[in-house]
């Protein structure tokens, strides 16, 4: 609990750090957030600078920006006139939590299992062949997997809808679309965890003790081996949860990806902000979840946080 | 060269040679590779050369992989795509080996507060949003290749670092560095006698699975219209207009596709075995 | 493992239920009276003064009704929440009587002040509204928005009772009542604005679905970012029986590969555009769901005549001259658009293309006009910079005419795609060579596309200036008769391109795939309609 506290505390000025630079950096990119096809009037630029406080030195910009953040409140969006980006976020969240867990639930499933099955095999062709077919998923990129999911089974075969999150179906597509670049990673990672392990010395004596094959399996090897991808799981989470914008795009789906990059395309500067705190503020939280996960595989590792 | 570089190639020809897929693999990404690099001599047809009489046409003896919608040879441009595809890939990848391993290296060197610090570093930069910095550098600096890569290098080099901090440690902590070290060398000798020498093996290995990832990083900017700019090719560019069009021009999708596939997949598959283990 | 198990089962239970579905959402949506459109980008605001796009205008119709609509099919003038109006003798003064029978969405009434309010309110400098310079033919409007004049109540509007609306203009305007098709000028609800702020700001928090009051044929029921914009029928409407539509679904899909898939899988009745390589394929296969409307715009590049060499006219003449406007409509566009050699749709507003406007290409005067300039072949051009803004569209177009540049000219281009606030700021800072640009009309009239050319416009991102033009354009605005006017427009556009600051290339269509099922909707040039009369009718199955 202690280790908890303290590693939210730790995260706080590497919080403000980051929104330091972000803020900053988003001021030097060339047009403002109020440009469009019709050319505005100065005054017109003048008065949306006014009315959003974008007019005050850059200074006074900033510390207004952190109070109100201190209140919770990340301002208006400058594209999406009447909304705040809290709001927004908070709505396409949700949407992004279910795909993301779902995406996630399928990339461990079949990532473990092809990493387990080609370490099992591992100096046969069938080894190979495992390990082969998880690579799949590094080598074909989205933009071509989710259209050809699309044309296959909702034209061809009429199953899922092709786009939007309407009824419950609608998930299966993208996230299938979305965990398999994720499977590549996990299975990478089970193989040369369980290999590892595979080799070790109380396999040979749990073996020589006459203990079953699936419990050394599941319970020393499969233990051990997984630590590595309960590592990698702080990371993946964040990137699944905070969406694909390709997954997305082509599925129609209102999630939080789209934000991450058309707020940097439009230069919607408070929407810029808010992206990237709640990006990191889930790396934080899955980093630390994956930690004590971590913790309760493994004794040792436990003990060491403690200290 | 040094006894310790000469391990590090025998080490590699070891990987490669046990295992056998992989040393398959490496030939198909040279010969792809050498017919992208060598493309000038290859491919009958520029990458730019229009004929709008053609227009989309398929695959036939005169074009083999078909024409695009402006008439271009889609062979030219899958070969003039790939080697932006891989000059990409390469030229990132060197920003972030020189980038991360100068980090790492000197952060392991350091050691003690300096070390904690700069790695804490590492982890805060871990926490941005990297898709957002890409685009906003993109943006804000205007768009020539050589930011694609810098853009790219820059945010691949914190695994590197990492990577690079992780065995320059436990080369440290070695005998013979120690030795030199009570010898009365100066770290800056050390670093570059014994360090740099011996992390080559890991670095290499992770460059092999960093190619891959930027080459897939670029197709992504390819889909947001941030790539390179037109009508100079890269894989990820014809790859997203050819999955825009696959319904009616098969051909514009399924070679450049096929092309970028295999490649990242032999790359990811070296890249496995030359990160393996030595095992006794 | 018990997870494993419970997650198959979940992944089995959402196939089953997803098999399950019996009907598509179109056929669904047919039995509800729902339509179901695509809609090219989410609305960045509901605000009718504040909404700039195109994908707002679609649903501010369907929303809030102004003095005036215009017929569906022909752009005519037709009645309102006016039933009536009066023009003065001098054509200054426009007197309109309002329908008692309108209503807001709350019950209460809409009255002249309403519309009062309205055009003060985007008149006000603090709200920045983009399309107040429309409003800038009424009297002292222009001097309101521009904060010379302190006192709103100046403004040449006078509501002379609850139902009685007395306009003044600021000079003579021909073409004043189709003005007031254009969103600006619809009515807005006071106490609603001023309760969440917004008759001083532009703060559209009143837009939101639970606040929002508004007048038209439909009331806002949902506003999903990135999801949908639903629309249903307002049970206050005046005119609830022309209304045969119980709601519409406007759902924003930018990506148009996911917007045809979606319609080809029967989940919109119809999509925003088409892909144009997928054309040929829907024609051949189902002629019935294509259409291509004639629509009032216009694509064209257009030169920095500030900079060298473009600072001289035989040079971007020559530049224009080599291309094949045909090649690029029929290789890229693939929609029989009208190749364009002058910026104003022919017969818009009854304004004909002058004939003394070259109407093709000509590559042996192109090559005559660059060696007169100095540039023998091309020789000493240096290489030009194309600047388009990133999207499927412009980038084949722009390689082609870089191609069509340098096999006839010999002149190298470079391209150069930026994202749009950055096309948008390389424009206004005038940072190109060459830059894409294109323009849809705001109202059907010669002079929405000729008053981007006059020397103040901002519109004008080629910096040409001509007195001669500027004098011309002046001139039509006081002219006595419509032929006297139309003759003005004829001569400045002559001028227009006879400089060539832009190369025009072609007129837009609207380009899209609807489903017979819709029925009654009629194309226009405008793109503008309101869904009366449109309605939905279920195939009888064989």
């Amino acid at each position: 609990m202690k280790y908890f506290f303290k590693r939210l505390l730790e995260a706080v000025p590497v919080f403000l750090f980051i929104i330091t630079v972000v803020w900053a950096m988003v001021r030097f990119v060339p047009g403002g957030p109020f440009d469009s096809e019709r050319p505005a009037s100065a005054e017109t630029i003048a008065a949306m600078n006014a009315y959003y406080g974008l007019d005050k030195p850059l200074y006074e910009q900033y510390f207004n920006f952190l109070k109100n953040l201190a209140k919770g409140d990340l301002g208006p969006s400058y594209k999406y006139n009447g909304w705040s980006v809290s709001e927004i976020l908070a709505e396409k969240a949700m949407v992004s939590l279910q795909l993301g867990s779902v995406a996630l639930c399928i990339a461990l499933l079949f990532g473990i299992i092809l990493g387990v099955l080609s370490a099992a095999f591992r100096r046969g062709t069938l080894g190979t062949a495992f390990s082969a077919l998880s690579l799949v998923g590094v080598c074909l990129p989205t933009m071509v997997l989710g259209p050809v999911l699309i044309l296959l089974f909702s034209l061809k075969l009429k199953i899922f809808n092709t786009m939007g999150w309407n009824i419950s179906g609608d998930i299966v597509l993208p996230a299938i679309t979305l965990s398999f670049f994720y499977i590549a990673w996990i299975s990478r990672l089970t193989r040369s965890g369980v290999v590892e392990e595979l080799d070790r010395g109380y396999v040979k004596t749990a073996r020589a003790k006459g203990v079953s094959e699936s419990k050394i399996f599941c319970v020393h090897i499969l233990r051990n081996a997984l630590q590595p991808v309960v590592s990698y799981l702080g990371p993946a989470a964040a990137g699944l949860l905070t969406g694909s914008f390709v997954v997305e795009s082509i599925f129609q789906i209102p999630g939080l990806g789209k934000f991450f990059v058309s707020s940097a395309l439009d230069n919607d500067y408070t929407m810029i902000l808010g992206c990237v705190m709640l990006y990191a503020g889930f790396i934080l939280i899955f980093n630390l979840f994956s930690d004590v996960l971590l913790a309760l595989l493994n004794p040792k590792i436990a003990k060491e946080l403690k200290k | 060269m040094t006894s310790q570089n000469k391990s590090f190639w025998a080490d590699i020809a070891q990987k490669i040679y046990t295992d056998k897929f992989a040393f398959v693999c490496l030939c198909i990404v040279s010969i792809i590779a050498l017919a992208c690099f060598g493309a000038d001599f290859i491919s009958p047809f520029d990458y730019q050369t229009q004929d709008l009489s053609l227009g989309l046409s398929a695959p036939s003896c005169e074009h083999i992989f078909g024409t695009d919608q402006l008439g271009r040879d889609v062979f030219a441009r899958v070969l003039y795509g790939g080697r932006i595809s891989f000059a990409v890939g390469l030229l990132a990848t060197f920003v972030a080996i020189v980038i991360g391993v100068a980090y790492g290296t000197v952060s392991a060197m350091l050691g003690g507060r300096y070390d904690s610090i700069m790695m804490r570093i590492v982890d805060i930069v871990y926490t941005l949003p990297f898709t957002i910095f890409v685009i906003l550098l993109m943006v804000a600096f205007g768009r020539s290749l050589w930011l694609i890569f810098v853009a790219i290098g820059a945010v691949e080099w914190l695994t590197m670092a990492r990577i690079a901090r992780a065995s320059a440690l436990d080369i440290k902590s070695r005998q013979f560095v120690e030795a030199s070290v009570t010898l009365g060398q100066s770290k800056m000798g050390i670093l570059f006698k014994h360090l740099l020498p011996n992390m080559l093996s890991p670095i290499f290995a992770c460059a092999a699975l960093t190619i891959p990832s930027v080459m897939m990083l670029e197709a992504f900017l390819s889909f947001l219209g941030l790539g390179v700019q037109a009508p100079l090719p890269s894989w990820g560019s014809l790859i997203k207009d050819g999955a825009e069009i696959m319904e009616d021009a098969s051909w514009l999708l399924i070679f450049p596709a096929l092309f970028f596939s295999i490649t990242l997949f032999c790359l990811n598959r070296v890249g496995e075995a030359l990160s393996e283990r030595r095992r006794s | 493992m018990s997870w494993v198990v419970r997650i198959f089962i979940c992944v089995l239970f959402v196939l089953v239920s997803a098999c399950s579905q019996s009907s598509t959402p179109v056929e669904l949506a047919t039995k509800q009276g729902i339509l179901l459109m695509g809609n090219s980008a989410d609305p960045e605001s509901l605000d009718p003064a504040l909404s700039t796009g195109l994908s707002e205008s679609k649903i501010l119709r369907a929303l809030f009704e102004g003095l005036v609509r215009a017929n569906d099919k022909t752009l005519e003038v037709e009645p309102a929440i006016a039933k009536s109006w009066k023009i003065s003798e001098d054509s200054k003064t426009y007197t309109f009587f309002l329908d008692e029978k309108a209503k807001w969405s709350d019950g209460s009434n809409v009255v002249a002040g309403d519309f009062v309010f309205a055009w003060r309110r985007a008149l006000k400098p603090t709200i920045a509204a983009e399309y107040a310079s429309l409003m800038y033919v009424i009297k002292n409007a222009k001097a309101i928005a521009t904060g010379k004049e302190k006192d709103s109540s100046k403004l040449g509007v006078k509501a002379i009772d609850d139902y009685t609306l007395q306009v003044e203009l600021e000079n003579k305007c021909p073409y004043f009542l189709s003005l007031l098709y254009h969103n600006v000028f619809f009515p807005l609800h006071e106490k609603t604005l001023k309760k969440f702020g917004a008759d001083n700001f532009p703060n559209a928090v009143w837009t939101k679905p639970e606040n929002i009051v508004s007048n038209g044929a439909f009331v806002l029921t949902k506003w999903s970012i990135n999801s949908v914009v639903s629309v249903r029928r307002n049970k206050y409407y005046r005119d609830c029986n022309s209304i045969k539509l119980n709601g519409i679904d406007f759902i924003p899909i930018s990506n148009i590969n996911t917007e045809d898939r979606a319609f080809r899988a029967g989940q919109l009745h119809m999509t925003d555009s088409v892909c144009p390589h997928r054309i040929a394929n829907i024609i051949s296969k189902t002629p019935q769901n294509f259409r291509s409307d004639k629509w009032l715009g216009t694509y064209y590049y257009a030169f920095n005549t500030m900079r060298k060499p473009f600072n001289d006219v035989r040079v971007r003449k020559a530049l224009s001259l080599v291309i094949d406007r045909q090649a690029i409509i029929d290789n890229f566009l693939k929609a029989k658009q009208v190749p364009a050699y002058c910026l104003v749709p022919d017969g818009c507003g009854g304004m004909r293309t002058s004939d003394k406007i070259l109407k093709q290409n000509n590559i042996v005067l192109a090559k005559k006009l660059l060696a007169e300039a100095g540039y023998p072949e091309g020789k000493g051009i240096p290489v030009i910079k194309i600047t388009y803004n990133v999207s499927e569209q412009h980038k084949p177009i722009a390689e082609a005419i870089q191609q069509m540049w340098k096999t006839h000219l010999g002149v190298n281009a470079q391209l150069y795609n930026l994202s749009w606030p950055a096309y948008l700021s390389a424009r206004k800072n005038k940072d190109f060579d060459v830059v894409r640009a294109s323009w849809i009309g705001d109202f059907a009239e010669p002079e929405t596309f000729l008053d981007m050319f006059t020397s103040l416009s901002a519109l004008n991102h080629s910096s040409w200036k001509n007195s001669k033009y500027d004098a011309l354009m002046k001139k039509s605005a006081s002219a006595k008769s419509q032929k006297e006017r139309l003759q003005c427009l004829v001569e400045a556009e002559e001028i227009l391109i006879d400089s060539a600051p832009i190369i025009p290339l072609y007129f837009y269509s609207r380009v899209y795939q609807i489903l017979p099922v819709v029925k009654n909707w009629n194309g226009n040039l405008l793109d503008y309609r309101d869904y009366k009369g449109v309605y939905l009718e279920e195939e009888v199955s064989k």
